[in-house]
């Protein structure tokens, strides 16, 4: 168990983590724009590092449906540097990046007993979803946060359904999310309302590894896991509407993160029998 | 007495068209035998770590076999195993090797073998080769085939064959573990077949 994930996990992840240190740049509305597109990229490029220490280098037409995967993750990746050169009140670019990562998934990513139309909204949705919070000042982190809770939760909830492959990825995604993070507030230093970046591509990552996770698992992960593992974004959306939206600042931020993280964990918690047996075999 | 005697020839008449009917086929020409998926097995064994092997089994194996009890000619298998009975006696390990990194049952329902020539090797043993497919991938593959057994009547019959052959999965493209050597690329499998043919096949 351990040798795969050094391989699948710790070293896309050291990778992603080599390139933020190096790259992480200094202060500036310029630097601020890399450091997002960088976020973008260092997310998809965990995956698609995750995918090819399990699975091999990709290959088209993919000889398996789930093999779509890594392709997906391309698209995220070029869509989340996109995404994150857009200025924070283009919300009309974002739902056009959106609509490209819904188009994206229905063509190149597809799943038994899951229609293409479904595939694509729930990734077109997501990757909205967590563009527009992602957009909003401050609330960065809280989506690298909850990212990085997801990721975690669908990792092991995949891996309970039994696809190790796809967990590693699941797995990967989480890690860079949270390596993201602590380089950019404990390494650079960056103020944690600074941090941002890569929502589009989180949010298409994350539906993409929930639905590809679900379709092949022959219900042994009950159904309210899986939408547990996601329902963090959507809650964190609500707290965007009224008079919420203004609360600004750390303490802001750490309600947001919890609200995110906190449907995740309890997936997890609820499940960590099944979790455990997962682990041990 | 007349009724004695039409009654006899009535009942002659009877048998003897019983036993027209009961004619075996002309030799050389295939039966036509169709696989009992209750004593028909498929077994695999791969080596776990470099240490181990263990063995698996697929509980739902189909099909049909052409070949006539003279045994004249190679059996043409036609077999189609169900990726989902996979079996080890260890539901977590059943579930692993269901999901998309093994035999993506999901997506691929079935792993077939269709017969495409054979060879004598001796009495009641031939090596037939034919097209297998694993994971939507069509690999010509060749199996040492003994014939096991046959009983029954010309009409009612049961025979067996047991196929061993060897395979590289990741041919296929299963490659899980095989870099790492987590698990073994080279595969046996043991594949026990019993078909019957009855009135009507």
């Amino acid at each position: 168990m351990l040798e795969p994930v050094l391989w699948s996990v710790a070293l896309p992840v050291a990778v992603v983590a080599a390139i933020l240190a190096v790259c992480w740049w200094p202060a500036g509305e310029g630097g601020r724009l890399v450091n997002r597109a960088l976020i973008a990229c260092a997310l998809a490029c965990a995956a698609v590092g995750s995918f090819v220490a399990s699975v091999g280098l990709p290959s088209w037409p993919p000889p398996q449906r789930w093999h779509g995967l890594v392709w997906l993750f391309g698209a995220l990746a070029a869509l989340g540097v996109v995404d994150a050169l857009l200025r924070p009140a283009e919300w009309a670019g974002r739902v056009l990046i959106a609509g490209a990562a819904g188009l994206a998934a229905a063509w190149l990513l597809s799943l038994p007993g899951v229609s293409p139309l479904a595939i694509g909204l729930a990734v077109g949705v997501s990757t909205l979803l967590v563009s527009l919070l992602d957009a909003e000042g401050g609330r960065g982190a809280a989506v690298l946060v909850g990212l990085w809770a997801g990721g975690a939760a669908l990792s092991m909830l995949i891996l309970v359904a039994a696809s190790m492959s796809v967990s590693l990825m699941a797995g990967a995604v989480s890690a860079a999310a949270a390596a993201a993070l602590l380089m950019g507030v404990l390494l650079r230093g960056r103020a944690v309302t600074r941090i941002g970046g890569g929502g589009a591509t989180a949010g298409g990552l994350i539906a993409a590894l929930a639905l590809t996770g679900w379709s092949y698992d022959y219900d042994v992960v009950p159904l309210w896991a899986w939408w547990c593992a996601m329902a963090g974004f959507p809650i964190a959306c609500m707290l965007e509407i009224g008079p919420l939206r203004k609360w600004q600042g750390l303490a802001s931020i750490m309600v947001r993160a919890f609200a995110m993280a906190a449907p995740p964990v309890t997936a997890i918690v609820l499940n960590r029998d099944a979790i455990q047996g997962a682990f041990g075999g | 007495m007349k009724t004695i005697i039409v009654a006899g020839a009535i009942a002659l008449a009877g048998l003897l068209g019983a036993q027209a009917s009961q004619t075996p086929p002309a030799a050389s020409t295939p039966e036509h035998w169709t696989l009992d998926p209750v004593h028909s097995t498929a077994l695999f064994r791969i080596h776990h770590a470099g240490a181990g092997r263990f063995w698996g089994r697929f509980n739902d194996v189909t099909g049909t076999v052409d070949w006539n009890r003279d045994d004249a000619a190679a059996p043409a298998f036609n077999v189609v195993v169900a990726s989902e009975s996979v079996d080890t006696g260890s539901t977590k390990l059943d579930g692993h090797l269901k999901a998309p990194d093994f035999f993506n049952a999901r997506e691929f329902e079935t792993i077939t073998f269709a017969s495409t020539g054979g060879e004598r090797v001796s009495d009641g043993r031939w090596r037939v080769t034919g097209d297998m497919t694993l994971l939507g991938v069509t690999k010509p593959v060749t199996a040492e085939i003994e014939v096991t057994g046959v009983v029954g009547s010309p009409v009612v019959a049961k025979a067996g064959w047991e196929a061993t052959f060897e395979i590289d999965r990741s041919d296929f493209g299963m490659d899980w573990g095989v870099d790492r050597g987590a698990l073994s690329d080279d595969v046996q499998l043991v594949v026990a077949l019993e078909g019957g043919i009855e009135p009507g096949n």
